[in-house]
Protein backbone atom coordinates (compact mmCIF):
# COMPACT_ATOMS: atom_id res chain seq x y z
CA UNK A 1 0.00 0.00 0.00
CA UNK A 2 1.40 3.35 -0.96
CA UNK A 3 0.45 6.94 -0.46
CA UNK A 4 -2.65 7.94 -2.37
CA UNK A 5 -2.18 9.50 -5.79
CA UNK A 6 -2.34 13.24 -6.26
CA UNK A 7 -5.74 12.94 -7.92
CA UNK A 8 -7.17 11.42 -4.80
CA UNK A 9 -4.90 13.17 -2.31
CA UNK A 10 -7.67 15.48 -1.28
CA UNK A 11 -9.85 12.51 -0.47
CA UNK A 12 -7.16 11.05 1.74
CA UNK A 13 -6.64 14.38 3.42
CA UNK A 14 -10.32 14.78 4.16
CA UNK A 15 -10.68 11.32 5.69
CA UNK A 16 -9.50 11.46 9.26
CA UNK A 17 -7.78 8.71 11.25
CA UNK A 18 -9.50 7.61 14.46
CA UNK A 19 -8.96 9.49 17.70
CA UNK A 20 -6.11 8.78 20.08
CA UNK A 21 -8.17 6.58 22.43
CA UNK A 22 -9.42 4.41 19.58
CA UNK A 23 -5.91 4.13 18.15
CA UNK A 24 -4.59 3.04 21.53
CA UNK A 25 -7.21 0.31 21.88
CA UNK A 26 -6.64 -0.92 18.33
CA UNK A 27 -2.87 -0.87 18.84
CA UNK A 28 -3.28 -2.99 21.96
CA UNK A 29 -5.46 -5.49 20.07
CA UNK A 30 -2.91 -5.58 17.26
CA UNK A 31 -0.22 -6.33 19.83
CA UNK A 32 -2.28 -9.22 21.27
CA UNK A 33 -2.98 -10.57 17.79
CA UNK A 34 0.63 -10.52 16.69
CA UNK A 35 1.77 -11.89 20.03
CA UNK A 36 -0.44 -14.96 19.50
CA UNK A 37 0.71 -15.27 15.92
CA UNK A 38 4.33 -14.89 16.97
CA UNK A 39 3.93 -17.66 19.52
CA UNK A 40 2.48 -19.94 16.82
CA UNK A 41 5.41 -19.18 14.55
CA UNK A 42 8.19 -19.34 17.11
CA UNK A 43 6.98 -22.66 18.47
CA UNK A 44 7.65 -24.25 15.07
CA UNK A 45 11.40 -24.50 15.60
CA UNK A 46 12.35 -26.95 18.35
CA UNK A 47 10.11 -25.04 20.72
CA UNK A 48 11.39 -24.11 24.14
CA UNK A 49 9.28 -24.96 27.14
CA UNK A 50 8.37 -21.28 27.30
CA UNK A 51 7.10 -21.31 23.72
CA UNK A 52 5.11 -24.46 24.42
CA UNK A 53 3.58 -22.96 27.52
CA UNK A 54 2.75 -19.74 25.73
CA UNK A 55 1.15 -21.65 22.89
CA UNK A 56 -0.98 -23.53 25.38
CA UNK A 57 -2.14 -20.46 27.28
CA UNK A 58 -5.93 -20.82 27.05
CA UNK A 59 -6.62 -17.52 25.30
CA UNK A 60 -3.75 -17.85 22.87
CA UNK A 61 -4.45 -21.48 22.07
CA UNK A 62 -8.14 -21.00 21.46
CA UNK A 63 -7.58 -17.88 19.38
CA UNK A 64 -5.05 -19.62 17.16
CA UNK A 65 -7.17 -22.73 16.84
CA UNK A 66 -10.30 -20.81 16.04
CA UNK A 67 -8.52 -18.94 13.27
CA UNK A 68 -6.83 -22.13 12.04
CA UNK A 69 -3.45 -20.54 12.63
CA UNK A 70 -2.11 -23.19 15.03
CA UNK A 71 -0.21 -24.79 12.21
CA UNK A 72 3.04 -26.67 11.95
CA UNK A 73 4.00 -23.97 9.45
CA UNK A 74 7.35 -25.37 8.42
CA UNK A 75 6.01 -28.81 7.64
CA UNK A 76 2.94 -27.43 5.95
CA UNK A 77 4.55 -24.83 3.72
CA UNK A 78 7.91 -26.23 2.74
CA UNK A 79 5.91 -28.46 0.34
CA UNK A 80 8.52 -31.18 0.26
CA UNK A 81 11.01 -32.38 2.81
CA UNK A 82 12.43 -35.47 1.14
CA UNK A 83 10.65 -37.73 3.61
CA UNK A 84 8.33 -40.68 2.90
CA UNK A 85 5.52 -38.60 4.40
CA UNK A 86 5.87 -36.20 1.48
CA UNK A 87 4.75 -38.75 -1.05
CA UNK A 88 1.26 -39.38 -2.24
CA UNK A 89 -0.63 -41.98 -0.23
CA UNK A 90 -3.61 -44.26 -0.68
CA UNK A 91 -5.98 -46.28 1.46
CA UNK A 92 -7.21 -49.50 -0.13
CA UNK A 93 -10.16 -51.46 1.18
CA UNK A 94 -10.91 -54.98 -0.09
CA UNK A 95 -14.21 -56.33 1.19
CA UNK A 96 -15.41 -59.93 0.80
CA UNK A 97 -19.14 -60.33 0.61
CA UNK A 98 -21.09 -63.27 1.94
CA UNK A 99 -22.03 -64.25 -1.62
CA UNK A 100 -18.33 -64.84 -2.29
CA UNK A 101 -17.71 -61.79 -4.45
CA UNK A 102 -15.23 -59.05 -3.64
CA UNK A 103 -15.46 -55.27 -3.75
CA UNK A 104 -12.42 -53.01 -3.86
CA UNK A 105 -12.26 -49.34 -2.93
CA UNK A 106 -9.35 -46.97 -3.21
CA UNK A 107 -9.06 -43.63 -1.54
CA UNK A 108 -8.52 -41.33 -3.36
CA UNK A 109 -10.35 -42.86 -6.28
CA UNK A 110 -9.02 -42.13 -9.74
CA UNK A 111 -10.74 -39.58 -11.94
CA UNK A 112 -12.21 -37.35 -9.27
CA UNK A 113 -13.06 -33.94 -10.64
CA UNK A 114 -12.37 -31.15 -9.91
CA UNK A 115 -8.84 -31.67 -8.67
CA UNK A 116 -9.64 -30.11 -5.29
CA UNK A 117 -12.10 -32.93 -4.70
CA UNK A 118 -9.29 -35.40 -5.31
CA UNK A 119 -7.14 -33.46 -2.88
CA UNK A 120 -9.68 -33.83 -0.05
CA UNK A 121 -9.50 -37.61 -0.32
CA UNK A 122 -5.77 -37.48 -0.93
CA UNK A 123 -5.22 -35.50 2.26
CA UNK A 124 -7.17 -38.07 4.26
CA UNK A 125 -5.03 -40.85 2.81
CA UNK A 126 -1.88 -38.86 3.62
CA UNK A 127 -3.00 -38.45 7.21
CA UNK A 128 -3.64 -42.20 7.43
CA UNK A 129 -0.14 -42.89 6.11
CA UNK A 130 1.50 -40.29 8.35
CA UNK A 131 -0.21 -41.72 11.42
CA UNK A 132 0.93 -45.26 10.59
CA UNK A 133 4.07 -45.11 12.77
CA UNK A 134 2.00 -43.93 15.74
CA UNK A 135 0.82 -47.04 17.60
CA UNK A 136 -1.97 -45.15 19.36
CA UNK A 137 -3.47 -43.51 16.32
CA UNK A 138 -2.54 -45.67 13.33
CA UNK A 139 -5.87 -47.49 13.16
CA UNK A 140 -8.15 -44.47 13.53
CA UNK A 141 -8.38 -43.40 9.89
CA UNK A 142 -8.32 -46.95 8.39
CA UNK A 143 -11.10 -47.93 10.76
CA UNK A 144 -13.23 -44.96 9.73
CA UNK A 145 -12.60 -45.73 6.06
CA UNK A 146 -13.44 -49.42 6.51
CA UNK A 147 -16.54 -48.56 8.49
CA UNK A 148 -17.68 -46.15 5.79
CA UNK A 149 -17.39 -48.65 2.95
CA UNK A 150 -18.96 -51.48 4.96
CA UNK A 151 -21.91 -49.19 5.73
CA UNK A 152 -22.11 -48.21 2.08
CA UNK A 153 -22.32 -51.84 0.96
CA UNK A 154 -24.83 -52.66 3.65
CA UNK A 155 -26.97 -49.76 2.49
CA UNK A 156 -26.86 -51.31 -0.98
CA UNK A 157 -28.20 -54.55 0.54
CA UNK A 158 -24.90 -56.42 0.44
CA UNK A 159 -23.77 -58.56 3.37
CA UNK A 160 -20.08 -58.08 4.14
CA UNK A 161 -18.12 -61.00 5.56
CA UNK A 162 -14.68 -59.53 6.16
CA UNK A 163 -11.92 -57.70 4.36
CA UNK A 164 -8.59 -55.97 4.43
CA UNK A 165 -7.59 -52.35 4.70
CA UNK A 166 -4.15 -51.14 3.58
CA UNK A 167 -2.44 -47.79 3.81
CA UNK A 168 0.45 -47.12 1.51
CA UNK A 169 2.79 -44.49 0.23
CA UNK A 170 3.68 -44.11 -3.42
CA UNK A 171 7.42 -43.71 -3.32
CA UNK A 172 8.71 -41.06 -5.67
CA UNK A 173 10.53 -41.90 -8.82
CA UNK A 174 14.11 -40.54 -8.90
CA UNK A 175 15.02 -38.50 -11.98
CA UNK A 176 17.57 -41.06 -13.17
CA UNK A 177 14.93 -43.83 -13.04
CA UNK A 178 13.13 -42.19 -15.98
CA UNK A 179 15.91 -43.38 -18.26
CA UNK A 180 16.48 -46.70 -16.51
CA UNK A 181 16.71 -49.90 -18.51
CA UNK A 182 14.33 -51.50 -16.04
CA UNK A 183 10.71 -51.18 -17.07
CA UNK A 184 9.66 -51.33 -13.43
CA UNK A 185 11.84 -48.39 -12.54
CA UNK A 186 10.61 -46.36 -15.50
CA UNK A 187 6.98 -46.89 -14.57
CA UNK A 188 6.06 -44.60 -11.65
CA UNK A 189 3.06 -46.81 -10.90
CA UNK A 190 5.14 -49.96 -10.68
CA UNK A 191 4.92 -52.10 -7.54
CA UNK A 192 8.47 -51.16 -6.61
CA UNK A 193 7.24 -47.66 -5.78
CA UNK A 194 4.46 -48.95 -3.58
CA UNK A 195 5.25 -49.07 0.14
CA UNK A 196 2.67 -50.47 2.50
CA UNK A 197 2.76 -48.79 5.91
CA UNK A 198 -0.28 -50.28 7.57
CA UNK A 199 -2.48 -53.28 6.98
CA UNK A 200 -5.33 -54.73 8.99
CA UNK A 201 -7.98 -57.37 8.63
CA UNK A 202 -11.51 -56.03 8.78
CA UNK A 203 -13.80 -58.04 11.04
CA UNK A 204 -17.46 -57.52 11.67
CA UNK A 205 -18.14 -58.40 15.28
CA UNK A 206 -21.73 -57.96 16.40
CA UNK A 207 -22.36 -55.63 13.48
CA UNK A 208 -19.41 -53.43 14.44
CA UNK A 209 -16.36 -52.97 12.29
CA UNK A 210 -13.10 -53.73 14.03
CA UNK A 211 -9.56 -54.02 12.74
CA UNK A 212 -6.95 -56.68 13.43
CA UNK A 213 -3.60 -55.23 12.54
CA UNK A 214 -1.44 -57.39 10.32
CA UNK A 215 2.13 -57.39 11.57
CA UNK A 216 4.70 -57.97 8.90
CA UNK A 217 6.70 -61.13 9.41
CA UNK A 218 9.85 -59.04 8.92
CA UNK A 219 8.94 -56.97 11.96
CA UNK A 220 8.51 -60.06 14.09
CA UNK A 221 11.41 -62.06 12.74
CA UNK A 222 14.16 -59.87 11.32
CA UNK A 223 15.86 -62.86 9.66
CA UNK A 224 12.96 -63.08 7.21
CA UNK A 225 13.63 -59.57 5.85
CA UNK A 226 14.48 -59.52 2.18
CA UNK A 227 17.28 -57.13 1.47
CA UNK A 228 16.69 -54.30 -0.94
CA UNK A 229 12.97 -54.93 -1.22
CA UNK A 230 11.31 -51.54 -1.11
CA UNK A 231 7.85 -52.93 -0.91
CA UNK A 232 6.22 -55.17 1.58
CA UNK A 233 4.12 -56.97 -0.95
CA UNK A 234 4.08 -60.71 -0.61
CA UNK A 235 5.62 -60.68 2.83
CA UNK A 236 4.35 -63.29 5.23
CA UNK A 237 2.03 -61.78 7.73
CA UNK A 238 0.06 -62.55 10.81
CA UNK A 239 -2.83 -60.76 12.42
CA UNK A 240 -2.69 -59.04 15.76
CA UNK A 241 -5.40 -56.90 17.38
CA UNK A 242 -4.60 -53.24 16.89
CA UNK A 243 -4.79 -50.68 19.64
CA UNK A 244 -7.83 -48.63 20.16
CA UNK A 245 -10.40 -51.18 19.16
CA UNK B 1 24.35 16.02 27.84
CA UNK B 2 21.28 14.71 29.67
CA UNK B 3 19.17 17.11 27.69
CA UNK B 4 20.53 15.72 24.42
CA UNK B 5 19.80 12.19 25.54
CA UNK B 6 16.30 13.18 26.60
CA UNK B 7 15.71 14.89 23.27
CA UNK B 8 16.96 11.86 21.41
CA UNK B 9 14.56 9.54 23.22
CA UNK B 10 11.73 12.03 22.81
CA UNK B 11 12.38 12.13 19.08
CA UNK B 12 12.67 8.35 18.97
CA UNK B 13 9.37 7.80 20.73
CA UNK B 14 7.67 10.50 18.71
CA UNK B 15 9.07 9.19 15.45
CA UNK B 16 8.02 5.65 16.28
CA UNK B 17 4.54 6.79 17.27
CA UNK B 18 4.11 8.80 14.08
CA UNK B 19 5.40 5.92 11.97
CA UNK B 20 3.08 3.50 13.74
CA UNK B 21 0.09 5.77 13.24
CA UNK B 22 0.96 6.35 9.59
CA UNK B 23 1.42 2.63 8.96
CA UNK B 24 -1.75 1.43 10.64
CA UNK B 25 -4.16 4.36 10.67
CA UNK B 26 -3.56 6.67 7.71
CA UNK B 27 -6.82 6.45 5.74
CA UNK B 28 -6.40 4.62 2.47
CA UNK B 29 -8.22 3.56 -0.65
CA UNK B 30 -10.36 0.42 -0.15
CA UNK B 31 -10.01 -0.68 -3.79
CA UNK B 32 -7.44 -3.40 -3.10
CA UNK B 33 -9.55 -4.66 -0.23
CA UNK B 34 -12.52 -5.06 -2.55
CA UNK B 35 -10.47 -7.05 -5.00
CA UNK B 36 -9.03 -9.27 -2.26
CA UNK B 37 -12.60 -9.88 -1.11
CA UNK B 38 -13.64 -10.89 -4.59
CA UNK B 39 -10.70 -13.30 -4.95
CA UNK B 40 -10.96 -14.77 -1.46
CA UNK B 41 -14.72 -15.11 -1.84
CA UNK B 42 -14.30 -17.04 -5.07
CA UNK B 43 -11.70 -19.34 -3.51
CA UNK B 44 -13.90 -19.94 -0.46
CA UNK B 45 -16.91 -20.62 -2.65
CA UNK B 46 -14.93 -23.04 -4.81
CA UNK B 47 -13.44 -24.91 -1.84
CA UNK B 48 -16.80 -25.39 -0.16
CA UNK B 49 -18.47 -26.22 -3.48
CA UNK B 50 -16.04 -29.10 -4.02
CA UNK B 51 -17.48 -30.76 -0.90
CA UNK B 52 -20.93 -30.94 -2.51
CA UNK B 53 -20.71 -34.41 -4.13
CA UNK B 54 -19.03 -35.89 -1.04
CA UNK B 55 -20.93 -34.20 1.76
CA UNK B 56 -22.39 -37.42 3.14
CA UNK B 57 -19.24 -39.37 2.34
CA UNK B 58 -17.19 -37.11 4.60
CA UNK B 59 -19.56 -35.71 7.19
CA UNK B 60 -22.44 -38.20 7.32
CA UNK B 61 -23.11 -40.51 10.26
CA UNK B 62 -20.87 -43.21 8.74
CA UNK B 63 -18.69 -40.67 6.99
CA UNK B 64 -14.96 -40.85 6.46
CA UNK B 65 -14.49 -37.95 8.87
CA UNK B 66 -17.11 -38.82 11.43
CA UNK B 67 -17.25 -36.97 14.71
CA UNK B 68 -16.35 -40.17 16.53
CA UNK B 69 -13.21 -40.45 14.45
CA UNK B 70 -12.20 -36.88 15.18
CA UNK B 71 -12.86 -37.43 18.87
CA UNK B 72 -10.52 -40.41 18.89
CA UNK B 73 -7.85 -38.26 17.28
CA UNK B 74 -8.26 -35.61 19.94
CA UNK B 75 -4.81 -35.82 21.44
CA UNK B 76 -5.65 -33.56 24.30
CA UNK B 77 -8.19 -36.00 25.65
CA UNK B 78 -5.74 -38.82 25.02
CA UNK B 79 -3.25 -37.05 27.22
CA UNK B 80 -0.63 -36.87 24.47
CA UNK B 81 1.72 -33.97 24.08
CA UNK B 82 0.16 -32.24 21.13
CA UNK B 83 3.24 -30.54 19.80
CA UNK B 84 5.57 -33.49 20.13
CA UNK B 85 3.15 -35.54 18.09
CA UNK B 86 2.73 -32.63 15.69
CA UNK B 87 6.42 -32.64 14.98
CA UNK B 88 6.41 -36.39 14.64
CA UNK B 89 3.71 -36.49 12.03
CA UNK B 90 4.26 -32.98 10.72
CA UNK B 91 1.43 -31.12 9.12
CA UNK B 92 -1.00 -33.98 9.31
CA UNK B 93 -1.36 -33.36 12.99
CA UNK B 94 -5.05 -33.60 13.74
CA UNK B 95 -6.22 -30.48 15.45
CA UNK B 96 -8.42 -30.18 18.43
CA UNK B 97 -12.02 -30.54 17.68
CA UNK B 98 -13.46 -27.09 17.32
CA UNK B 99 -16.75 -25.37 16.72
CA UNK B 100 -18.49 -25.96 13.43
CA UNK B 101 -22.13 -25.36 12.60
CA UNK B 102 -22.01 -28.60 10.62
CA UNK B 103 -21.85 -30.44 13.96
CA UNK B 104 -25.46 -29.59 14.58
CA UNK B 105 -26.73 -30.87 11.23
CA UNK B 106 -27.35 -34.53 11.94
CA UNK B 107 -29.63 -35.64 9.14
CA UNK B 108 -28.57 -35.77 5.47
CA UNK B 109 -31.28 -33.25 4.62
CA UNK B 110 -30.12 -30.75 7.21
CA UNK B 111 -26.52 -31.25 6.16
CA UNK B 112 -27.40 -30.44 2.57
CA UNK B 113 -29.50 -27.45 3.58
CA UNK B 114 -26.67 -26.11 5.74
CA UNK B 115 -24.20 -26.69 2.95
CA UNK B 116 -26.24 -24.80 0.36
CA UNK B 117 -26.91 -22.02 2.84
CA UNK B 118 -23.16 -21.74 3.41
CA UNK B 119 -22.58 -21.61 -0.33
CA UNK B 120 -25.19 -18.89 -0.66
CA UNK B 121 -23.42 -16.83 2.00
CA UNK B 122 -20.09 -17.26 0.23
CA UNK B 123 -21.62 -16.29 -3.12
CA UNK B 124 -23.10 -13.13 -1.58
CA UNK B 125 -19.78 -12.32 0.04
CA UNK B 126 -17.84 -12.84 -3.20
CA UNK B 127 -20.33 -10.63 -5.02
CA UNK B 128 -20.06 -8.05 -2.27
CA UNK B 129 -23.69 -7.92 -1.21
CA UNK B 130 -24.44 -6.94 2.42
CA UNK B 131 -20.70 -7.31 2.86
CA UNK B 132 -20.52 -6.16 6.46
CA UNK B 133 -22.70 -9.11 7.47
CA UNK B 134 -21.70 -11.66 4.85
CA UNK B 135 -17.97 -11.16 5.53
CA UNK B 136 -18.45 -12.36 9.10
CA UNK B 137 -20.78 -15.17 8.02
CA UNK B 138 -18.36 -16.23 5.27
CA UNK B 139 -15.59 -16.54 7.84
CA UNK B 140 -17.87 -18.67 10.04
CA UNK B 141 -18.80 -20.89 7.09
CA UNK B 142 -15.20 -21.47 6.02
CA UNK B 143 -14.02 -22.08 9.59
CA UNK B 144 -16.89 -24.52 10.07
CA UNK B 145 -15.66 -26.65 7.17
CA UNK B 146 -12.06 -26.38 8.35
CA UNK B 147 -12.97 -27.41 11.88
CA UNK B 148 -15.37 -30.13 10.78
CA UNK B 149 -12.93 -31.74 8.37
CA UNK B 150 -9.44 -30.82 9.60
CA UNK B 151 -7.99 -33.95 8.01
CA UNK B 152 -9.13 -32.77 4.60
CA UNK B 153 -7.41 -29.41 4.72
CA UNK B 154 -3.99 -28.41 3.49
CA UNK B 155 -2.06 -25.23 2.74
CA UNK B 156 -4.83 -23.05 1.38
CA UNK B 157 -7.20 -23.09 4.33
CA UNK B 158 -5.04 -21.24 6.89
CA UNK B 159 -4.32 -18.51 4.31
CA UNK B 160 -7.98 -18.22 3.40
CA UNK B 161 -8.94 -18.09 7.09
CA UNK B 162 -6.67 -15.21 7.96
CA UNK B 163 -7.56 -13.23 4.85
CA UNK B 164 -11.29 -13.65 5.54
CA UNK B 165 -10.76 -12.63 9.16
CA UNK B 166 -9.00 -9.42 8.14
CA UNK B 167 -11.62 -8.69 5.50
CA UNK B 168 -14.23 -8.64 8.29
CA UNK B 169 -12.41 -5.70 9.85
CA UNK B 170 -12.39 -3.37 6.86
CA UNK B 171 -14.81 -2.05 4.24
CA UNK B 172 -14.39 -5.09 2.00
CA UNK B 173 -17.56 -4.27 0.10
CA UNK B 174 -16.69 -0.65 -0.63
CA UNK B 175 -15.39 -1.48 -4.11
CA UNK B 176 -15.89 -4.09 -6.85
CA UNK B 177 -19.12 -5.11 -5.15
CA UNK B 178 -22.86 -5.16 -5.49
CA UNK B 179 -23.02 -2.98 -2.39
CA UNK B 180 -21.10 -0.33 -4.30
CA UNK B 181 -23.24 -0.75 -7.38
CA UNK B 182 -26.43 -0.42 -5.31
CA UNK B 183 -25.06 2.62 -3.50
CA UNK B 184 -24.27 4.28 -6.81
CA UNK B 185 -27.68 3.47 -8.19
CA UNK B 186 -29.35 4.89 -5.10
CA UNK B 187 -27.20 8.00 -5.27
CA UNK B 188 -27.99 8.51 -8.95
CA UNK B 189 -31.68 8.10 -8.27
CA UNK B 190 -31.59 10.62 -5.45
CA UNK B 191 -29.53 13.08 -7.45
CA UNK B 192 -31.74 12.72 -10.51
CA UNK B 193 -34.86 13.22 -8.47
CA UNK B 194 -33.45 16.19 -6.64
CA UNK B 195 -34.53 19.35 -8.36
CA UNK B 196 -32.18 21.42 -6.21
CA UNK B 197 -29.11 19.42 -7.21
CA UNK B 198 -26.55 21.02 -9.50
CA UNK B 199 -26.79 20.26 -13.17
CA UNK B 200 -24.95 17.12 -14.13
CA UNK B 201 -24.69 15.89 -10.56
CA UNK B 202 -26.56 12.71 -11.46
CA UNK B 203 -23.58 11.54 -13.44
CA UNK B 204 -21.19 12.15 -10.58
CA UNK B 205 -22.29 10.06 -7.58
CA UNK B 206 -20.08 9.89 -4.51
CA UNK B 207 -17.02 7.65 -4.59
CA UNK B 208 -16.08 5.34 -1.73
CA UNK B 209 -14.33 7.03 1.14
CA UNK B 210 -10.78 6.49 2.22
CA UNK B 211 -10.74 4.87 5.62
CA UNK B 212 -8.48 3.79 8.43
CA UNK B 213 -10.39 0.50 8.64
CA UNK B 214 -9.27 -0.26 5.08
CA UNK B 215 -5.70 0.53 6.08
CA UNK B 216 -5.81 -1.73 9.14
CA UNK B 217 -7.35 -4.56 7.15
CA UNK B 218 -4.86 -4.28 4.30
CA UNK B 219 -1.90 -3.87 6.62
CA UNK B 220 -2.89 -6.99 8.56
CA UNK B 221 -3.05 -8.99 5.34
CA UNK B 222 0.30 -7.56 4.22
CA UNK B 223 2.12 -8.25 7.49
CA UNK B 224 0.63 -11.72 7.89
CA UNK B 225 1.47 -12.60 4.31
CA UNK B 226 5.05 -11.43 4.76
CA UNK B 227 5.32 -13.56 7.90
CA UNK B 228 3.97 -16.53 5.99
CA UNK B 229 6.61 -16.06 3.31
CA UNK B 230 9.27 -15.98 6.02
CA UNK B 231 7.94 -19.30 7.34
CA UNK B 232 7.89 -20.79 3.86
CA UNK B 233 11.45 -19.72 3.17
CA UNK B 234 12.74 -20.88 6.55
CA UNK B 235 10.92 -24.20 6.13
CA UNK B 236 12.64 -24.74 2.81
CA UNK B 237 16.02 -23.70 4.14
CA UNK B 238 15.66 -26.29 6.88
CA UNK B 239 15.27 -29.04 4.31
CA UNK B 240 18.12 -30.69 2.38
CA UNK B 241 16.10 -31.21 -0.80
CA UNK B 242 15.61 -27.48 -1.21
CA UNK B 243 19.34 -26.84 -0.70
CA UNK B 244 20.31 -29.59 -3.14
CA UNK B 245 17.92 -28.27 -5.78
CA UNK B 246 15.99 -31.50 -6.12
CA UNK B 247 12.82 -30.47 -4.29
CA UNK B 248 10.91 -29.46 -7.40
CA UNK B 249 11.72 -32.78 -8.99
CA UNK B 250 10.14 -34.58 -6.04
CA UNK B 251 7.04 -32.45 -6.46
CA UNK B 252 7.06 -33.27 -10.18
CA UNK B 253 7.39 -36.98 -9.33
CA UNK B 254 4.18 -37.00 -7.28
CA UNK B 255 2.12 -38.73 -9.90
CA UNK B 256 -1.16 -38.55 -8.05
CA UNK B 257 -1.31 -34.92 -7.02
CA UNK B 258 0.38 -33.06 -9.87
CA UNK B 259 -1.73 -31.30 -12.47
CA UNK B 260 0.73 -31.39 -15.34
CA UNK B 261 3.34 -34.06 -15.99
CA UNK B 262 6.76 -32.39 -16.05
CA UNK B 263 8.76 -35.62 -15.97
CA UNK B 264 10.09 -34.76 -19.42
CA UNK B 265 12.40 -32.50 -17.41
CA UNK B 266 15.05 -35.17 -16.97
CA UNK B 267 18.61 -35.49 -18.19
CA UNK B 268 21.62 -33.32 -17.50
CA UNK B 269 20.32 -30.03 -18.82
CA UNK B 270 16.89 -30.54 -17.28
CA UNK B 271 18.51 -31.32 -13.95
CA UNK B 272 20.18 -27.94 -14.05
CA UNK B 273 16.88 -26.34 -14.94
CA UNK B 274 15.06 -28.08 -12.08
CA UNK B 275 17.84 -27.08 -9.70
CA UNK B 276 17.60 -23.49 -10.88
CA UNK B 277 13.82 -23.45 -10.51
CA UNK B 278 14.05 -24.94 -7.03
CA UNK B 279 16.56 -22.32 -5.95
CA UNK B 280 14.47 -19.67 -7.66
CA UNK B 281 11.44 -20.58 -5.58
CA UNK B 282 13.46 -20.36 -2.36
CA UNK B 283 15.05 -17.08 -3.40
CA UNK B 284 11.67 -15.64 -4.28
CA UNK B 285 10.18 -16.63 -0.94
CA UNK B 286 13.18 -15.19 0.87
CA UNK B 287 13.04 -11.96 -1.10
CA UNK B 288 9.29 -11.36 -0.95
CA UNK B 289 8.97 -10.31 2.71
CA UNK B 290 11.83 -7.82 2.26
CA UNK B 291 11.45 -6.40 -1.23
CA UNK B 292 7.67 -6.16 -1.29
CA UNK B 293 7.87 -3.19 1.08
CA UNK B 294 10.02 -1.30 -1.40
CA UNK B 295 7.96 0.82 -3.78
CA UNK B 296 10.24 0.23 -6.76
CA UNK B 297 10.77 -3.50 -6.21
CA UNK B 298 7.13 -4.23 -5.42
CA UNK B 299 5.79 -4.55 -8.99
CA UNK B 300 8.65 -6.89 -9.86
CA UNK B 301 8.11 -9.04 -6.76
CA UNK B 302 4.36 -9.25 -7.34
CA UNK B 303 4.83 -9.99 -11.04
CA UNK B 304 7.32 -12.75 -10.34
CA UNK B 305 4.78 -14.19 -7.91
CA UNK B 306 2.47 -14.96 -10.80
CA UNK B 307 5.21 -17.06 -12.42
CA UNK B 308 6.33 -18.79 -9.21
CA UNK B 309 2.85 -19.63 -7.99
CA UNK B 310 1.67 -20.56 -11.47
CA UNK B 311 4.53 -23.01 -11.73
CA UNK B 312 3.90 -24.49 -8.28
CA UNK B 313 0.19 -24.79 -9.01
CA UNK B 314 0.84 -26.84 -12.12
CA UNK B 315 3.60 -28.96 -10.60
CA UNK B 316 2.09 -29.64 -7.21
CA UNK B 317 -1.58 -29.41 -8.17
CA UNK B 318 -2.32 -26.88 -5.45
CA UNK B 319 -4.21 -24.37 -7.58
CA UNK B 320 -6.45 -22.85 -4.88
CA UNK B 321 -3.42 -22.31 -2.62
CA UNK B 322 -1.40 -20.66 -5.37
CA UNK B 323 -4.36 -18.53 -6.39
CA UNK B 324 -4.99 -17.54 -2.78
CA UNK B 325 -1.38 -16.45 -2.34
CA UNK B 326 -1.75 -14.21 -5.38
CA UNK B 327 -5.06 -12.86 -4.12
CA UNK B 328 -3.53 -12.00 -0.76
CA UNK B 329 -0.64 -10.30 -2.58
CA UNK B 330 -3.16 -7.88 -4.11
CA UNK B 331 -3.20 -6.18 -0.71
CA UNK B 332 0.13 -4.66 -1.74
CA UNK B 333 -1.21 -3.12 -4.94
CA UNK B 334 -2.13 0.56 -4.63
CA UNK B 335 -5.77 1.39 -5.24
CA UNK B 336 -4.92 3.89 -7.97
CA UNK B 337 -3.09 1.18 -9.93
CA UNK B 338 -6.04 -1.16 -9.68
CA UNK B 339 -8.41 1.55 -10.86
CA UNK B 340 -6.16 2.31 -13.79
CA UNK B 341 -5.62 -1.31 -14.83
CA UNK B 342 -8.96 -2.96 -14.21
CA UNK B 343 -12.15 -2.29 -16.15
CA UNK B 344 -14.49 0.30 -14.72
CA UNK B 345 -16.85 -1.78 -12.66
CA UNK B 346 -19.47 -0.48 -10.26
CA UNK B 347 -17.95 2.99 -10.59
CA UNK B 348 -14.67 1.76 -9.19
CA UNK B 349 -12.51 3.73 -11.59
CA UNK B 350 -13.93 7.02 -10.45
CA UNK B 351 -11.29 8.91 -8.46
CA UNK B 352 -11.83 8.56 -4.76
CA UNK B 353 -13.35 11.36 -2.81
CA UNK B 354 -14.23 11.53 0.81
CA UNK B 355 -17.88 11.21 1.53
Amino acid sequence: MTAPSSSSQSAADLAQPPGQEVRTVISFLLFLHFFALGVAIVSNWSPSSLALRLRNVPGVRHYLQWLDQDQAYIGLYNLHDGLPEDTDAAVEVDLRLKNGSERKFTLPAAGLWPHQRFRHFSRLAEVAADLAPNQDLQSVVPQAVAKHYVAQLQAEGEAVRDGTVRVKHWLLQPMEAIESTSADQRDPHSAIYDRKVYEARIKLLGGKVSLLKVEEARDVAPAARSAGNQTSRGANSKAKPSKGE
Amino acid sequence: MMGAVRNYFNDLVQGFGQGWNRFWFQPSDPAALGLVRLGAGLVAFYLVLTYTPDLETFFGADGLVSREMLASLDLESNGADRLSVAHQIRESMPRYYRFSYLDYLDSPGLLKAGHWAGLAVLALFAAGLFTRVTSVLALLVVLSYIHRGPLLTAQVEPVLAFVLFYLCLGPAGAEWSLDRWLALRRARTVLSASSSGPKGAASDPPAPRFSSAATISLRLIQVHLALLYVMMAVGKLSSDVWWSGSALWWLIAKTESRLVDFTWLHGNFARLLVDAMTNGVVLYQLAFPILVWNRLARPLVLGLGVIVWGLLALIAGMVPFAFMMLVASLAFVPGETLRAVLPDCCGARRPSAAA
